[in-house]
């Protein structure tokens, strides 16, 4: 596979190179004209309102789209169709739990968490825990929580952005990185939540748009559905997991149409060979996560502060539920006939599949090049929209949870703005240093990390705080550091775990973190009647 | 059903119990769609997905290309629930009453 620019000198390109990069640049000019517009929000009314909820405003479209587009992150569009085109339809079940995701993630504390956040005027979540239990404990411990989880996704983030701009420009990967990391900070910083929501609604939409068209290309490119299927099964013995097949591990007869998918080389510098890719235990993990995952994600829950009303929600929702479908349907669909188009990516970059597939189709002349401009610019929104958001979640965390109101620092708006400003901008440079260490094999598990880690402490200490009264702090702040301590040690005692239970850490941390708030609750004292009115009405 | 730390429940009155009532509820038609969807996942990818190597059919049975399992693991459960939650949209999420509304600045009582 060739990139755009292959054997050409920068400044020579060719009409088709411009019928690429020039929707593709029409694509980042219109986020431009977007943080300017924001921009000039933050001139009028209070600062922090506007830069962390957007005076909460926002209606259907902008709530369903901006909640999308976030939880759609780079995973999304260049993490799991990178699996399938690696393990063929066998990652069918990987993405199950989507299947509820839009009506977990907004059903079930959408409406609880607007209305709290209005009557007490909560900007972050935080704010609500920590005046709920009048504790800086929880606020700290949540705070913590939310940085630790939000930066390792923001690393993998960045990767995927540099990825997609390596191929498309044929740079460098960390040429790649600085011109993703650049624009992206940028905006996000000056144009703060409204930007960052206008801007992922048109991410989102340039998003689906991207990855259903694809469809009908791939399948008329290739023949139909059957001959793709059919065509890659035949050619499994170049398909098989990449480092597995250097190390001589067998592919046993149809891996890549039922689970538990090929066997595979387990984990580099693991001895272990020929390990089940997704056996049932792990992909019932998955579901757990990519459904539950949703309900309070950091990045996706400061949406549920921002929209305007229960309207608002309901035609969100309506909106969203086809959403998944049409992404992962569309991801699964497209990677299978990826093979039967010649795409043959070296291990390691398989990251690669979704944007390598657009400048296929091109290539192959069943795409207008018009149209791989859109095509390879859907990946990036997703990376975009995801990155936007945790950055935004990590300034809120420290300006507004640590430094404001738990370190009781007093600073005037122009203060606060400036702090936030320099926050997010030190954020994006950390984490660019960050992916310039680190380069990982697969985003995906690091994704499926994050979700997993950060509902692994933060689910039920939320679901208590919002719905039970006889949750006491000491009760929250045992389940979201009990959750994120039993999550990492899964992690390191795996390798003991997996021969007795194939589970992923997240079933641990859950568990976990779950118990610890219900008996610590109940064994530590009952908060009073009138610092509960506000929340649960007077008894 | 909430109840304090007494086991009373709160009066039918009170605009932040009624509205705390009303959430449980539809998080409890959540939760049963949750159920219905993992439920019917789990059987087919059981008994369909996860067949033993020496059990896979010759020649895999595909429906539109695609693995049977797939189809009626994956695809159709997902327009079932997309259906579903279409119903909880517009039947079951219910509007705050006028005199739960609570406006931008928290002052409850005004209009959003």
């Amino acid at each position: 596979m060739t990139g755009l620019l292959a054997q050409q000198p920068w400044y020579h390109l060719g009409q088709r190179d411009y019928a690429i990069l020039v929707p593709f640049g029409l694509f980042m000019l219109g986020v431009a004209v977007i943080t300017v517009l924001s921009h000039r929000y933050q001139k009028t009314g209070d600062f922090r309102s506007e830069y962390y909820v957007a005076n909460r405003s926002f209606g259907t479209w902008v709530l369903a789209m901006s909640w999308v587009a976030t939880m759609a992150s780079g995973g999304s569009f260049l993490g799991y169709p990178s699996l399938v085109y690696s393990y063929g339809w066998s990652m069918a079940f990987w993405v199950s739990g989507s299947m509820v995701t839009a009506v977990v993630g907004l059903g079930i504390v959408g409406k609880r968490i607007n209305r709290l956040a209005r009557r007490t005027g909560a900007l972050t979540l935080v704010d609500l825990l920590r005046d709920r239990f009048g504790s800086h404990a929880v606020g700290v411990t949540y705070s913590v929580v939310i940085l630790v989880t939000t930066s390792v996704y923001l690393v993998a983030q960045f990767v995927a952005g540099a990825r997609i701009l390596e191929n498309l420009l044929e740079t460098s990967y960390a040429m790649g990185l600085l011109m993703f990391a650049v624009s992206v900070v940028v905006y996000t910083t000056f144009g703060g939540f409204r930007a960052v929501a206008w801007t992922d609604t048109l991410q989102g939409i340039v998003m689906i748009i991207g990855v259903v068209l694809l469809v009908p290309l791939s399948l008329s490119a290739v023949g139909g559905l059957e001959q793709a299927t059919l065509t890659g099964e035949r050619s499994q013995a170049v398909r098989v997991d990449p480092e597995a097949a250097e190390h001589g591990v067998e592919t046993e007869r149809h891996a890549y149409l039922y689970p538990p998918g090929p066997r595979k080389h387990t984990e580099p510098g693991d001895d272990k060979m020929g390990g089940m890719f997704l056996p049932f235990g792990m992909g019932l993990s998955l579901f757990l996560i990519r459904s539950l995952g949703a309900l309070m994600m950091p990045t996706t829950v400061p949406r549920m502060l921002a929209f305007r009303d229960t309207k608002a929600l309901r035609r969100a929702l309506i909106v969203l539920a086809p959403y998944f479908l049409l992404m992962y349907g569309s991801s699964l669909i497209t990677m299978n006939c990826a093979h039967s188009l010649g795409i043959d990516l070296p291990p390691g970059k398989s990251d690669q599949a979704m944007p390598a597939l657009a400048q296929r189709l091109v290539e192959l002349d069943v795409a207008p090049a018009m149209l791989a401009g859109l095509l390879i610019a859907a990946p990036f929104a997703a990376v975009m929209s995801t990155v936007d958001s945790a950055l935004l979640v990590i300034s809120a965390s420290v300006v507004r949870d640590l430094v404001e109101k738990s370190f009781g620092v007093q600073l005037s708006d122009t203060g606060i703005r400036r702090l936030s400003y320099s926050v997010t901008g030190l954020a994006g440079v950390g984490v660019f240093a960050g992916a310039l260490m680190i380069e990982p094999r697969f985003l995906q598990p690091l994704v499926i990390h994050y979700v997993g880690g950060s509902a692994s402490a933060l689910f039920w200490p939320g679901l208590a705080t919002l719905f039970w009264r006889r949750a006491t702090a000491r009760g929250v702040t045992a389940g979201l550091a009990g959750g994120g301590v039993v999550y990492v040690a899964a992690i390191f005692f795996k390798p003991l775990i997996d021969p007795v239970v194939s589970l992923h850490p997240f079933v641990f941390g859950f568990v976990g973190s779950g118990l610890l708030v219900a008996v610590v609750s109940v064994c530590t004292r009952g908060q009073d009647e009138e610092q509960l009115a506000p929340y649960f009405g007077r008894i | 059903m909430v109840t304090s730390e007494t086991g009373a429940v709160p009066p039918m009155g009170d605009p932040e119990a009624r509205h705390l009532r009303q959430c449980l509820r539809e998080a409890g038609v959540v939760l049963g769609l949750w159920l219905a969807g993992l439920a019917w996942t789990l059987v087919v990818v059981i008994g369909w997905g996860y067949m033993p190597v020496s059990e896979r059919p010759e020649t895999p049975e595909l429906i539109w290309g695609m693995p049977a399992w797939v189809v009626w693991g994956l695809f159709v459960p997902w327009f079932l629930e997309i259906a579903a939650a279409w119903w909880f949209a517009l039947k079951v999420l219910a509007d705050d009453d006028p005199d739960q509304a609570v406006g931008p600045d928290g002052d409850a009582g005004a209009a959003p």
